[in-house]
Formats: C-alpha cells, sequence, structure tokens
C-alpha cells in the first residue's frame, strides 16, 4: 500500500508538470457571443433602473398629488363646518322642512 | 496571465459605464486563467469551451455583485470553480470503476512510470501522469475531484480551498484522505492484476 501512496504522489508530481498549452486570447465566436450576451443585459438593466427611476418619480409624485388634494379637502371641509354653525343648521332644517311639506 | 498592463479598477468602472472595449479586455485577460480552471475539473459530457462561455456569461451577469472584498481574481475562480462542480454534479450517471477500466496505454505505463524521476522525465511521462491521474480522478464524485485537482494538481492549500469553495477545512481534509484512499485502491487493484 505505501508502494501505491508513493506512487500516486510521483504520478501527480509529474502531473503538475505536464505542458499544457493555453491560448493567448479567446476563440473569437466565444469571445463575440459573450461580448453580445453582456451587451444585452447591460442594455435590459439599463432599462430597468430608467424603469424603476421613472415609477420612483411617479409614487412621489402621487404622494405629492395625495398630500396637496388633502390640504385642499381640509381646507374645504373646515370652511363647510364653519357654515354648519347652528343657526345654518336650524335654517338648513327649515328649508328641509318646508320643502319635504 | 497575458495582458500585464490590466488595470482592474479602471476596467470595471469602464465595464459599469458600458464600454464594450473594457468588457473585452477583462474577457481576454482572463480567460487563461479560467480555461486552465476549466481544463482541470472538466466534466466529460461538456466541451470546455462551453463550460469557459458559461462562466464568463456568469462573470458578467454578476459583476454589478463584485464588492471588491476580495481580489477579482478569487471572486472569478470561486465563480469557475461552482459552474465546473454543477456540471459535475450534472453528470448524474457515474458509472462504477471496475477493475481494468484502465485504457491498456495507462495500464501498460504505470510500471514504467514508477521507474521514472522527476528530474529525468521527458514530456511524455509528464503527460502519461497527467492522463493517469486524470483518468483516477473522473472516477470520483465530483467534490472529492474538485478537493483532490485543487491539493495535488494546482497546489492550493487547505485555506486556499477553502476560501475557493466555502466548505470547512475539517470536511476538505476528509474528502482529500477518502478521495486519495480510493484512488489509492484503483491502483491497488491494477498492481494485483498485474502479479496474477
Amino acid at each position: 500500500m505505501k508502494g501505491t501512496e508513493q506512487l500516486l504522489d510521483h504520478a501527480f508530481a509529474l502531473a503538475r508538470r505536464a505542458h499544457d498549452p493555453v491560448p493567448s486570447e479567446p476563440p473569437f465566436g466565444m469571445e463575440t457571443a459573450i461580448l453580445a450576451h453582456w451587451r444585452n443585459s447591460y442594455a435590459s438593466s439599463n432599462t430597468d433602473i430608467y424603469m424603476v427611476r421613472l415609477f420612483r418619480w411617479a409614487a412621489i409624485l402621487a404622494c405629492l398629488v395625495a398630500v396637496a388634494g388633502g390640504v385642499w379637502k381640509s381646507r374645504d371641509i373646515a370652511q363647510i363646518s364653519q357654515r354648519l354653525d347652528p343657526e345654518t343648521k336650524i335654517v338648513d332644517s327649515a328649508l328641509l322642512a318646508g320643502l319635504d311639506g | 496571465m497575458q495582458h500585464d498592463n490590466f488595470d482592474e479598477q479602471d476596467s470595471l468602472r469602464r465595464i459599469e459605464q458600458g464600454d464594450e472595449v473594457a468588457a473585452r479586455e477583462l474577457l481576454r485577460h482572463f480567460h487563461p486563467f479560467v480555461l486552465k480552471i476549466v481544463r482541470a475539473h472538466l466534466p466529460r459530457r461538456i466541451s470546455e469551451e462551453d463550460l469557459v462561455q458559461m462562466i464568463f456569461i456568469k462573470v458578467f451577469h454578476k459583476l454589478n455583485q463584485y464588492t471588491g472584498r476580495m481580489p477579482l481574481e478569487h471572486w472569478i475562480s470561486r465563480i469557475a470553480v461552482n459552474t465546473c462542480l454543477n456540471a459535475l454534479k450534472a453528470e448524474k450517471i457515474r458509472p462504477e470503476w471496475r477493475l481494468g477500466d484502465f485504457s491498456e496505454e495507462i495500464a501498460a505505463g504505470i510500471e514504467k512510470l514508477a521507474a521514472t524521476k522527476v528530474d529525468t522525465a521527458t514530456n511524455a511521462d509528464f503527460d502519461f501522469a497527467k492522463k493517469l491521474v486524470t483518468e483516477l480522478i473522473a472516477q470520483l464524485a465530483p467534490e472529492d475531484r474538485l478537493v483532490i485537482t485543487l491539493l495535488h494538481l494546482e497546489e492550493k492549500t487547505v485555506d486556499e480551498i477553502h476560501a475557493i469553495t466555502g466548505w470547512s477545512r475539517s470536511v476538505i481534509k476528509v474528502r482529500a484522505f477518502r478521495a486519495r484512499a480510493k484512488m489509492k485502491k484503483m491502483l491497488n487493484q491494477r498492481e494485483m492484476l498485474a502479479v496474477a
């Protein structure tokens, strides 16, 4: 078994020295395919970024409109409630009774 | 690596801005490095070119997730090794190795190999040893194959393998021990066959 252990280590030592030529540049077809893929994903990720930005601004704008609407409504409601003082209510009810009658 | 004037930070910045020339430079710079990893862990049923392409597509796809906490080379090697490992795992059918499964050429050359000294060995001896080791490693489970290749062919330390795979040091040592035992068993069977 010890001989086998040595043989294995010896095989590893020799295998590490085996010449394994590596091309200096990737094959043209592969390079083109990878870069085309990168271009597509870059373009789509950019589109995604623009869409996210667009939705973000749309959401902010919607919030502003809602707040402005709320402010406008609150003033309107305040005006209505001011109109509905006791005297106005009595007149209103009398008018309504007259109409009903 | 091939392009010594390659500026990693500059390249990453330009790629982020959509510079195709920078993407091409990065691809050419790391191609030999990735190819070596792929050749060391190549599954049988997939071409090395396909696997290299798959790895680079992943690298470019995930490049915006690269934080710079580790060298880019380590980050790429991790993607490459994991892609190879997944491809190896996808090869579900790994036929059981049997006595006499060595090709005749390899079986005949093992005796000669044992007598060959490293200092006086020829290129043919190196190539033969590589073939033998590749044949033995191919019979191992994907994880064991990865550990043995990194440890004994690429001469990585256990810490380096831990950094590449994320496995604990004890798991790496146990895997290496078991994988070596299996390889020795295969070689031993061959010796018994030779004696018989």
